[in-house]
């Protein structure tokens, strides 16, 4: 039986993470370790609830009315939500093809599991950090060329419009130039759907 | 207007649509609760799940229920902008420079997006056109010289070896390859092989076959079942016309009558016979894709059942 950590139930979000009124779900686990992480409950893989595929679909489905009128459905977070690609897959079959189904991501996973994922996934919401590699590493602790991959791999394999990159401007790591810059190679990559927005330090 | 009054009253416009598409009387009193609101209440989801029965009560007599296109971003953006109180950050979509929050640091803004999807087709405005889709047809092609060959050919067996074809794109792709001798790789070079072993054949090879095929495709095809392969043979006779076709192997009800019938409408050209009544018995298989793409989007209640909907011949 699949099951995973999930420590977030978020209902009635409003064109806030995707199409419509979704629900936010979110994972623990995540292979990065950014600076100023907004869910550092995340890289805890003990705290958190167990869910199962059904379980979730049982909690969930009380808004697929909404979800139905307004196109709306699940947006998976995190932490890394495609760390759970198999959990994802079985919910999948549970609510069928009419709920959205949308992943808030860094895209650093398993190229693999993005080829797999993509057919049962309506949309993407890319944190990208940086696109420079040394702002990457320095922000995550992590190299950027995965996600970089995986980017492109989706962007080819699919409408890119169903792809959001969202590009933060990250007090104290990079510049507005430096955003500007990601921006340029984002579009050339050929993303149309970019968000820029900036990290407000608490 | 706090965050939750305002979740609270699109999410109450968007009751009230559905109840009003779907000619559902649904009273909507005004809240006067004055405390902190989380965009939900109790009574809010009592109206959800009346709407919920009711919906359920009209799809039993046979009604779709009808979700035309909510453009929740307009909701949005117009609930959000007639509120002043709210801490602001993002003035999109906003003429008059209302800002807008949301409690979360980096996620967008309420009003941010506005995604407004094209009202869907209702059943009886939807285009009379056959179903297009992506179906992988699986044909079993052994080399004519090979012992699968050698011992069905008298049994009339023809097809033989693997060849795993998307039908939209046309792309063939082998996944298995015969002992020895020729294989075919699509229908036109079967078609060659055909006119040494005078085997039937379809005319105009591969593309005709697959536009015959797809023409006859017609049905409520359970999307939930229509994956895996699926086995049918058939006999062309003497004038290339197609009888005893059986599912051997099928997969959905509906698709196997639509996939049977379209192979009876079908002329090959015939092959070699000895006897008059002859014919060559050919088996192959489909294999369905999970997703299958259609050209036009079906109603949501069908597809709330599993279903996608009926186009008619």
């Amino acid at each position: 039986m699949t099951t995973a950590k999930i420590f977030g139930l978020s209902r009635h979000r409003l064109t806030t993470d995707g199409e419509g009124v979704t629900t936010l779900v979110t994972f623990n686990g995540c292979p990065l370790r950014c600076k100023y992480c907004l869910n550092k409950t995340s890289w805890d893989m003990d705290k958190g609830r167990d869910y199962t595929p059904e379980s979730l679909y049982e909690e969930v489905k009380i808004d697929q009315l909404y979800f139905l009128a307004t196109q709306g459905g699940i947006t998976f977070g995190g932490g890394e939500p495609l760390l759970q690609a198999a959990f994802i897959k079985e919910f999948r079959a549970l609510c069928g093809p009419q709920w959205q189904l949308v992943v808030e991501t860094s895209l650093h996973v398993p190229f693999e599991t993005v080829q797999e994922m993509n057919a049962v996934l309506d949309g993407y919401i890319v944190d990208i950090k940086d696109m420079n590699s040394e702002t990457y590493l320095a922000y995550t602790g992590k190299e950027i060329g995965l996600a970089l991959k995986n980017l492109e791999w989706i962007l080819q394999h699919g409408d890119p419009k169903r792809v959001k990159v969202r590009v933060p401007h990250i007090p104290e790591y990079n510049t507005d130039e430096n955003v500007e810059k990601s921006v340029e190679k984002l579009r050339a990559m050929g993303v149309t759907d970019i968000e820029e927005f900036t990290y407000i330090i608490r | 207007m706090a965050k939750g009054k305002q979740t609270c009253k699109i999410l109450k416009e968007i009751r009230k649509q559905i109840a009003e598409e779907n000619d559902i009387e649904l009273v909507v009193s005004e809240c006067t609760y004055q405390g902190d609101c989380l965009g939900t209440c109790p009574k809010c989801e009592s109206e959800v799940r009346y709407l919920e029965r009711e919906l359920e009560k009209r799809q039993r007599l046979g009604k779709a229920a009808v979700f035309a296109g909510m453009s929740l971003g307009t909701l949005v953006a117009a609930s959000a902008c007639g509120s002043t109180s709210d801490v602001a950050k993002s003035t999109a979509n906003c003429p008059n420079g209302t800002e807008m929050t949301d409690d979360t640091i980096h996620r967008p803004l309420a009003g941010d997006v506005v995604a407004i999807k094209p009202e869907r087709p209702q059943p009886d405005t939807l285009i009379e056109e056959p179903l297009m889709g992506i179906v992988r047809m699986y044909h079993d092609i052994y080399s004519f010289d090979s012992e699968f060959y050698q011992k069905y050919l008298k049994e009339k067996f023809v097809f033989s070896g693997m060849e795993d074809m998307s039908i939209l794109s046309g792309k063939v792709e082998y996944e298995h390859v015969g002992e020895k001798g020729k294989l075919c790789s699509n229908m036109e070079e079967l078609a060659e092989e055909a006119v040494e072993f005078k085997a039937p054949y379809y005319y105009g090879g591969e593309k005709k076959f697959r536009e015959a095929l797809f023409a006859g495709l017609i049905g409520v095809f359970d999307v939930e079942k229509i994956s895996g392969d699926m086995v049918v043979e058939f006999s062309v006779g003497t004038k290339g016309e197609m009888s005893e076709v059986n599912v051997v192997k099928g997969l959905d009800k509906v698709l196997d009558d639509a996939v049977s019938s379209a192979l009876t409408k079908m002329t090959w050209e015939p092959g070699d016979y000895k006897l008059k009544d002859e014919s060559w018995r050919l088996p192959f298989e489909c294999r369905c894709a999970k997703t299958i793409h259609f050209p036009i989007e079906a109603p949501l209640e069908p597809m709330l059942e599993g279903y996608v909907e009926p186009v008619k011949e």
